[in-house]
């Protein structure tokens, strides 16, 4: 069964499908075992079942009944593989399994499975709307539009509340009719659920259930049925923050810190534990109060990667907003909440500082340029898209577990999610990412939310060779649709045995890429980049060194097998990508770059990492995928580069030449119309399929949007290689210092060989 | 004898209108109909928001059904206009108001009225009692005249001298000086009736005295009652600054025109001459003391004040003593140089400024230049004045929105006077906000183009703040963008507070930090904050603390101290600095605490005012509120104010005595957030040393502050008072108002220290005064004998009444809030309201004298039936009573009135329906008499006169409710607590002035009831000087004698000099004759007499 039709099924990716059997071959292997697993994947013939799971009784576990475990169908018991505790079937099951007779979860294709808790019903998703109204009129009048349009595609369910924010935090009250309400909270100040109870009027005394609280906090948070009307007029009302600016060198005050510490608060004070998602949208850097990322004045710039390193005045707001935010995030945490930001802003708003909120609950972050831009608009639409029964496609306040058998133990996951500190037996000694449990939570998850889970090979077990390892996920989450349920994926792996001579066949290139970017990524939120690189470097000459064939210091004789062949491509285009390399991105940015990389499923990552590039011409017949190099610049093609982020159309000159010519115009050219729409619609499906939208980009040879596309390709032909750059030769020259693959293959192999 | 007031000779006819505005309209420096001259101007037509608009009937109806609104068809609201002029006047009646006219002037004609407490001429009025006193004899042995140009005619004392030859007490004579003339000049006079229409003064005084224990006759006591002045023409009577001696009184209705030195009106001398010699200051006792109110409002037939544009030069000003250029600067060199005369300092003219002068000595500008003949100019302030841009003051009205609050009626009345007061204010300080509060503070923020405002709740009252900037919160009400939304808010609120279910606690404190800070961030204005309650929850939150035992001490026993200090002390510095000032409006339930001494701290540091009205009903003390809060808001207060008071070479200032507990510089400077058209602050000088080769000393009034449109001004009043050596001149010349006035205030600042012997010291000062008088300026009178001044007639009488106000007495039926908030009124006083105040005025009203409530024939005035003495005694048990006390006007309905009489006047069947008649007298206009409609007349005639005045509430007293006997007990010769009756008081006093040792045993030998501890104590003291004193007095007579004619060779020619300017000499011949045959013609027909003069 190959890799990806694994993934269909189980929705996990293993760096390596066979597992080295001792620790120490572990280490031999250097690339890490890791697990790319997401829980809510669509995948094929997923069993739903709507009755309690079968769990081990064994002591501190917690396994659900799976096709690996050995059933005694005489004694009507079963074996938990993980703990080898011996289990009897609940009577009944008892009553009706047979060998013939299996309930589903046994069924060898339903590794994945899905229980509906019965008896467990939750209120529906709430939906905190938090909105940036310091922004000027064009662009708060965009923003509304959105929330407006959101409103119309939310579940008519579902709870919304709505939050704006400038100088001061106003929560506005959605049940009154009459007069519109909103109460006010300093934007100086951080607020804790109790005082936002308290000064909203629902202060929670001696009430262990919440009701009075929730009865209460009904005007604040109310079904999208009955508030449409007036959160719609609320918002055709609202107009820019009122606090008088203080100057033209001043910027608007905004207290996205304090208006976050509200939100949160709110939810926490009215429905902890449920399906919450707080959405913030922003348009500017937060300069007041809690979390403030830059003083007042204009004069004073938002801080670069530069100042970061170098500690310049400029950053010293930082250190300050990131504990800031760090705090809310495990106020978040805490009760399971995501927490969204839409940062649309040409300046940076602080993403930097408040990536951590986003990125331990679970929730998106978008950044756009505009609340105009598509990047925004489309994607926000998109968190309300129901799927064909018509609920979101979104799972709440997950909760995922991980059971490992005994051979090995789990050191950690990395991507969206946070640690909730749970010990177990599968807990590993080294860390990795949000280690030192077997628990986590994420506030939200979507079909393609993945997360890589690192393994490592356990101390004591030396006998693991030719055994089989199992592994088991559940995911216990909310459900848009107010149930709770549970998905267990079960998977199994063999050791090789002790001389690892087949290892290298379960070697899953892609998967090892994504897991080293998720590694590499995680380890430079805490170490210098310029170490991380030389990490990713050592690792991957070590790599190269232990599993190509050589002859030592004989460059020449180097050779790749298949399974590797593609690896090193994908760590030179890691190494150059924005999600290693600060220069020329702002510290925002790489906060978002970074953070995606560690949400994104297998493929999208991979496409993140090394951009997919398809040429379009009449020569060459359909389009077909071409190497990611400068020579794939020709005048005679059309481009469509997907880099993620950015969608790009590039016409090559003479394209770009016809085009101008306007034969597209001319019937007898109709050809030439179909090449051009071809990408166009190609494109399209991208940008539908995608969350965040990519910014689309269309431009030629020569355009100054270009750029986006010469970046990304691998410099072949510089303004340095070659006789005279820029004469005659049909591709195109990419300015840069940059070293090309192929420089950069030959200094790999050298090293590789080197003894 | 028939007053001769009612001579309807001098009637002039008047439109108001019309008559009114082309009198002014010469005067007018701006005439601007934008300005404010047009908003003065048009105030004359009608105006005040009534609430008789059309459109607004529906609403009235449902306030009435709360009681709240005022009483439609009252005379009031009969005059009143629609709410569409400029300035919503508070004078009752709106149209004549324009001619503020009628007075209860007392000296304007031949009525020898009683109110004459300050003649306006140079002639003294001047009483005696019996021919013969000897007092009348002056050492000098001059003949005097009698001086009349303006036919004022002095009132008399008649009841004569059978009292002295009895020897049975003590005589009163109220001395007219002993002045160069030793014959009593009031020959003209009529002998004068005192009190009720009684048979015979003579006899009746005479058999009291003998029933009384205390010599002194109560009948025969100075009191100002009898029939009050109407006014001959519109406007009143015409001063000009220069020309009296004395000021017209302050309650006279009439017109000041400003020639040079400043009108009374602003600014007011206790002593009109000053003493030359600190000596002479000393002796005489009367503290010198100036009363400004630098912001009264002008009447309209008064030129209004010139602004002097100088640009950013400035105005010229003395270098060394920094006193602004006046009048009275002297020039030299061609107009290169001027000299000061406040300090002497000769100043070079700057260029800009330079003139020539004529042949004269003046400026060739003079005319031209506004500073230069007028005693009273605006500035417009360069910018170097103030450290930041002025802004144009916004006013929040910040509400309680409590259960209380609602109950009370409170809320629904302030929505419905704001929203009739929207019409009423002016572009550009037409910007407010409304800020409701409860355990929350509710903002609202209004945004152009919306329906309804939004409403914002900050809940944080530990930290209190403004959640939106001032752009949205504070909002122009003219602008039709916003009005629509204003109008809607103030209509639904007290609905949608109902609706929603209220809360009991009230965090007004961290109101008011919100709103100071939101009004402070703008760069000023004012906060108005409505109290249903004790603000007991949030920051700042006061706690009860009203205990009996504590608060019966007139002292307050620690209860004037102010709760949370630190709290307040942070917001009066932020308020001061920032421009903003609080004003404070309490409505607690009946006897129910709310703590006056902390929530009017605020206010009082930066110039707000202070409203209390104890057991709030809306239908008795709505319309109050409503024409209070009217005038707090429209009338034009000033911002930012910064105050400074200069005065002559030889002069000091020594304190300050006004409401704003002074936040002062030094004694001469302060500045305050806000001084409304009320706000008057004494300033007592003394002698820094003598005043040498002046014929004048000058005080200027120099205000720096912005109005109410944002300008920046200042405000410049120079005072000259002309210089005197003689020490009766200073008698002669001091005004009672002012010098009460300095007295209640000096009395009033040491209650709220907590300093418990000011009664002492204001007995003290009136008995100094007395004696210094009776020794110095009348010695030769008999022993036996009291001598008043005329000057200061009354001046133990106001004395016996202060003694015995609700904020000094002490009592147990006084609560600790009604005695801060009478002690802050108190301080507060404009001058304008002393008198009435201190002597409340009884008027019958049934039966209706003659010609009272009739019209005059003058705009609409109508005559005023004559006032009796303050005495429950005096009143007639089955008569009604019409009670002004400057307050409020009460009808009382004494027990014995008949069924039938209440059924003929009023229509009513029981006692209760006079009050629910009068209430609404529109609804019953057809069961009203003739009497009911003139009763009501003489109500809106005493509101009309006091137009400048605070609103005076209207209702009825019905025997034997718990107003009666509040009633009763704020007559000023009744006995009050502790306080002794006016007579006996009187007695006591004047003991003082007895020289024989017997006497005074004999008074030691009185009932020990009558004397009140503390007093008797004091009386001893002043025995003890006395002995002294009584031992060398063969040898001080002797000496006075010679000292006397010393003086009188100096004064006279003074004296003469003035005389002669205003004196006919025709008169004088005339009034010889009359001294030779003086007892003749003062027995047989003084009126007669007095028109000959006057011809």
């Amino acid at each position: 069964m190959d890799v990806r039709s694994q993934e269909q099924i189980t929705g996990t990716r293993m760096s390596w499908n066979i597992w080295p059997s001792t620790r120490l071959d572990a280490t031999r292997v250097i690339v890490p075992l890791g697990c790319l697993y997401t829980p809510l994947k669509e995948t094929e013939g997923l069993q739903l079942v709507e009755y309690e799971p079968v769990i081990c009784k064994g002591r501190d576990c917690g396994a659900v009944l799976n096709p690996f475990c050995y059933v005694d169908f005489h004694s009507k018991s079963w074996t938990c593989p993980f703990c080898h505790t011996r289990n009897r079937f609940p009577q009944h099951y008892a009553d009706h399994i047979t060998e013939t007779n299996l309930p589903a979860e046994l069924l060898q294709m339903c590794s994945t499975i899905e229980y509906i808790i019965p008896s467990v019903a939750c209120q529906p998703p709430v939906f905190l709307l938090v909105l940036d109204t310091a922004l000027i009129e064009e662009e708060l009048d965009q923003a509304k539009d959105s929330l407006q349009q959101s409103l119309a595609m939310m579940p008519q369910n579902a709870l919304v509340g709505f939050i704006t924010f400038g100088a001061m935090c106003y929560v506005h009250e959605l049940a009154s009719t009459t007069l519109p309400k909103a109460y006010a909270f300093r934007g100086g100040k951080e607020y804790t659920a109790q005082q936002v109870a308290y000064q909203l009027g629902f202060a929670l005394k001696n009430d262990p259930r919440g009701t009075m609280g929730a009865q209460a906090a009904r005007r604040f948070l109310l079904p999208v049925a009955d508030c449409e009307f007036t959160l719609n007029s609320l918002l055709d009302d609202l107009s820019r923050d009122a606090w008088p600016l203080g100057g033209h060198d001043r910027r608007p005050y905004r207290c996205t810190g304090a208006a976050l510490s509200v939100a949160l608060g709110l939810v926490e004070a009215t429905c902890p534990q449920g399906s919450v998602r707080v959405t913030l949208l922003v348009g500017g850097p937060c300069n007041v109060g809690p979390g403030m990322v830059v003083g007042e004045e204009l004069a004073e710039t938002i801080r670069s990667h530069l100042d970061l390193q170098k500690e310049t005045p400029n950053a010293k707001h930082t250190k300050k907003a990131l504990k800031f935010y760090a705090s809310l995030a495990s106020r978040a945490v805490a009760c399971g909440f995501a927490v969204d930001i839409f940062a649309c802003s040409l300046d940076q708003v602080g993403l930097y500082e408040m990536k951590v909120i986003s990125d331990k609950t679970g929730g998106y972050m978008v950044m756009s340029d505009s609340f105009s831009m598509h990047v925004f608009k489309d994607s926000f639409r998109k968190i309300f898209e129901p799927d064909e029964t018509g609920y979101l496609k979104l799972g709440f306040n997950a909760k995922i577990e991980v059971f490992t058998s005994r051979e090995f133990k789990c050191c950690g996951a990395v991507g969206g999610l946070s640690s909730l500190g749970k010990k177990g037996p599968c807990v590993a000694e080294t860390e990795i990412g949000e280690g030192n449990t077997c628990q986590w939570v994420a506030g939200s998850l979507d079909r393609n939310t993945t997360i890589g889970f690192y393994f490592d090979i356990a101390q004591a077990a030396t006998a693991a060779a030719g055994k089989q390892a199992f592994l088991q996920f559940q995911t216990c989450y909310l459900h848009p649709s107010g149930r709770k349920r549970l998905r267990v994926t079960t998977v199994s792996h063999r050791f090789t045995d002790a001389q690892m001579s087949d290892i290298q066949q379960g070697f899953d290139q892609e998967a090892a890429a994504v897991l080293m970017a998720r590694y590499a990524v995680f380890k430079c939120e805490n170490e210098d980049p310029l170490d991380v690189l030389r990490w990713v470097d050592r690792m991957l000459i070590r790599l190269v060194s232990k599993f190509a064939d050589y002859r030592k210091d004989d460059p020449s004789s180097f050779h790749l097998s298949p399974e590797l062949s593609i690896f090193p491509q994908f760590m030179y285009h890691l190494r150059r990508s924005n999600f290693l390399q600060t220069f020329n991105a702002s510290p925002d940015e790489t906060a978002y770059y970074r953070m995606l990389i560690l949400r994104e499923n297998t493929m999208n990552s991979l496409v993140m990492i090394q951009p997919a590039l398809l040429q379009y011409s009449f020569d060459e017949g359909p389009p077909q995928p071409v190497l990611l190099d400068a020579t794939s610049l020709k005048p005679n093609v059309i481009l469509l580069l997907d880099a993620f982020f950015h969608v790009v159309i590039w016409r090559g000159e003479m394209i770009q030449a016809w085009y101008d010519a306007g034969y597209q115009e001319k019937e007898e050219y109709a050809n030439f119309k179909a090449l051009l729409t071809a990408p166009a619609e190609d494109a399209k499906h991208i940008l539908a399929d995608r969350f965040p939208v990519p910014k689309f980009i269309q431009t030629n040879a020569g355009g100054s949007q270009a750029r986006f596309l010469t970046s990304k390709v691998n410099p072949s032909q510089t303004h340095n290689s070659g006789p005279g750059w820029g004469g005659g030769s049909d591709s195109s020259v990419v300015i840069t210092d940059d070293v090309s693959l192929k420089v950069f293959m030959e200094h790999l192999i050298r090293l590789a060989v080197q003894s | 004898m028939q007053p001769a007031c009612f001579d309807p000779v001098l009637v002039a006819n008047s439109s108001p209108l019309a008559s009114a505005s082309p009198a002014i309209s010469t005067a007018k420096t701006e005439p601007s109909p934008a300005g404010p001259d047009a908003s003065r101007t048009s105030s004359l037509s009608n105006s005040r928001p009534d609430l008789i608009s059309n459109n607004a009937m529906s609403k009235i109806k449902f306030f009435k059904e709360g009681g709240a609104t005022p009483p439609e068809g009252s005379p009031t609201s009969r005059l009143s206009g629609s709410p569409v002029s400029a300035y919503p006047a508070f004078k009752p009646g709106a149209v004549q108001a324009s001619g503020p006219a009628p007075p209860p002037a007392a000296n304007s004609l031949n009525g020898s009225s009683p109110f004459s407490m300050s003649p306006p001429q140079s002639g003294a009025s001047f009483a005696m009692y019996g021919g013969e006193t000897p007092g009348a004899k002056t050492p000098g042995g001059y003949t005097p005249v009698a001086f009349t140009p303006t036919g004022y005619t002095p009132g008399a004392y008649t009841p004569g001298g059978q009292l002295k030859r009895a020897n049975s007490g003590v005589g009163f004579t109220v001395d007219a000086s002993p002045m160069k003339n030793g014959v009593p000049r009031s020959i003209s006079g009529t002998p004068r009736k005192f009190g009720a229409p009684a048979a015979s003064p003579n006899s009746r005084r005479r058999t009291e005295t003998k029933k009384s224990n205390s010599r002194i006759d109560p009948e025969q006591v100075p009191r100002p009652v009898g029939q009050p002045e109407a006014v001959k023409q519109e406007g009143g009577k015409v001063y000009e600054t220069t020309k009296y001696h004395v000021p017209p009184a302050a309650t006279t209705v009439c017109t000041v025109v400003d020639c040079g030195s400043s009108s009374c009106e602003f600014i007011r001398s206790t002593v009109n001459q000053v003493p030359a010699y600190p000596s002479t200051a000393n002796t005489a006792h009367i503290p010198m003391a100036v009363v400004c109110q630098p912001f009264a409002e002008l009447t309209p037939f008064e030129a209004d004040i010139p602004c002097v544009d100088l640009g950013e030069s400035g105005p010229f000003r003395c270098n060394r003593c920094k006193a602004y250029v006046n009048a009275f600067f002297t020039w030299h060199n061609g107009g290169k140089e001027a000299t000061c005369n406040f300090c002497g300092q000769r100043v070079e003219v700057p260029l800009e400024y330079m003139c020539n002068l004529d042949e004269k000595g003046q400026r060739v500008d003079k005319a031209g230049r506004p500073e230069l003949n007028r005693g009273t100019v605006d500035y417009v302030a360069p910018s170097d004045y103030s450290e930041s841009a002025p802004v144009v003051p916004a006013t929040i009205f910040v509400i309680e929105a409590t259960q209380r609050s609602l109950q009370c009626g409170l809320l629904p009345q302030v929505m419905w006077t704001l929203r009739s007061l929207l019409g009423f204010m002016q572009r550009p300080s037409s910007r407010i906000g409304i800020l409701l509060f409860d355990q929350a503070l509710h903002f609202f923020a209004f945004h152009p183009g919306l329906d309804c405002a939004r409403q914002i709740t900050v809940s944080d009252t530990e930290d209190p703040f403004a959640p939106c900037g001032a752009e949205v919160l504070l909002v122009d009400a003219e602008d039709p963008a916003y009005r629509s939304q204003i109008d809607s808010l103030l209509d639904e609120l007290p609905g949608l507070l109902v609706a929603e279910g209220l809360a009991e606690q009230a965090a007004g404190c961290a109101a008011l930090k919100a709103a100071t800070e939101l009004l402070g961030s703008r760069g000023g204005g004012h906060v108005i904050m409505f109290h249903a309650s004790l603000p007991n929850s949030g920051i700042g939150a006061l706690r009860h603390r009203d205990d009996i035992k504590l608060a019966s001490e007139p002292e307050g026993g620690g209860l004037f101290a102010v709760q949370q200090p630190t709290f307040f002390e942070e917001i009066d510095v932020d308020c001061l600095n920032r421009g903003v000032a609080v004003s404070v409006f309490c409505t607690p339930a009946t006897g129910i605490y709310i703590d006056m001494a902390t929530l009017c701290r605020i206010p009082r540091r930066t110039g707000g005012e202070v409203c209390y009205y104890p057991g709030f009903d809306p239908s008795r003390d709505g319309e109050r509120l409503h024409y209070d809060l009217s005038r707090t808001v429209v009338q034009p207060a000033v911002f930012n104010v910064m105050f400074k008071l200069r005065v002559s070479k030889g002069l000091a200032v020594d304190s300050i005595h006004c409401t704003w507990d002074p936040e002062v510089i030094d004694p001469s400077t302060f500045s305050v957030s806000r001084m409304s058209v009320d706000a008057t602050a004494d300033f007592v000088l003394v002698h820094g040393e003598r005043i040498e080769g002046q014929k004048h000393a000058y005080v200027q009034v120099a205000c720096l502050y912005t109005d109410k449109r944002g300008k920046r001004l200042i405000r410049v009043h120079t005072l000259q008072l002309p210089v005197t050596s003689s020490l009766s001149n200073v008698f002669r010349y001091t005004e009672i108002d002012a010098v009460t006035n300095l007295l209640l205030k000096q009395a009033a600042d040491s209650a709220l220290t907590g300093n418990g012997n000011f009664k002492d010291k204001l007995t003290k000062s009136c008995v100094d005064m007395l004696h210094a008088y009776r020794a110095n300026c009348a010695s030769m009178t008999a022993a036996g004998q009291l001598i008043l001044p005329e000057s200061l007639k009354l001046l133990p009488l106001y004395i016996g009444t202060i003694r015995k106000f609700p904020a000094f007495r002490a009592g147990s039926d006084i609560k600790v809030d009604d005695r801060i908030v009478s002690l802050i009124r108190t301080l507060g006083l404009p001058i304008a309201l002393t008198a009435s105040l201190v002597y409340p005025r009884v008027y019958t009203m049934l039966p209706l004298p003659d010609k009272a409530g009739l019209p005059t024939g003058i705009g609409d005035n109508v005559f005023l039936p004559p006032t009796i003495a303050g005495s429950s005694d005096k009143l007639a048990t089955d008569r009604i009573y019409l009670i002004d006390n400057g307050m409020s006007l009460r009808l009382y309905v004494r027990p014995e009135v008949g069924q039938e009489t209440l059924y003929q006047v009023f229509g009513a069947e029981t006692l209760q329906d006079v009050s629910v008649i009068l209430s609404a007298p529109e609804d019953f206009a057809d069961s009203l008499s003739e009497d009911a409609e003139r009763m009501l007349s003489c109500v809106q005639q005493i509101r009309r006169e006091r137009w400048r005045l605070p609103w005076q509430s209207f209702h009825v007293v019905l025997p034997g409710t718990p107003e009666e006997s509040r009633v009763l007990a704020s007559l000023a010769e009744d006995r009050a607590g502790s306080e002794s009756t006016y007579a006996s008081w009187h007695a006591r006093s004047e003991l003082g002035e007895e020289s024989d040792p017997s006497k005074r045993l004999e008074a030691g030998g009185r009932p020990k009831a009558e004397i009140d501890p503390c007093f008797d104590a004091q009386i001893s003291s002043i025995f003890s000087q006395m002995k002294v004193w009584n031992l060398a007095r063969r040898e001080f007579r002797r000496r006075m004698a010679i000292q006397w004619s010393k003086k009188y060779e100096r004064s006279t020619e003074l004296e003469f000099r003035d005389a002669s300017e205003v004196v006919n000499r025709h008169v004088v011949w005339v009034a010889l004759f009359i001294m030779v045959l003086r007892p003749e013609i003062a027995c047989s027909c003084p009126s007669h007499t007095a028109r000959r003069f006057r011809v």
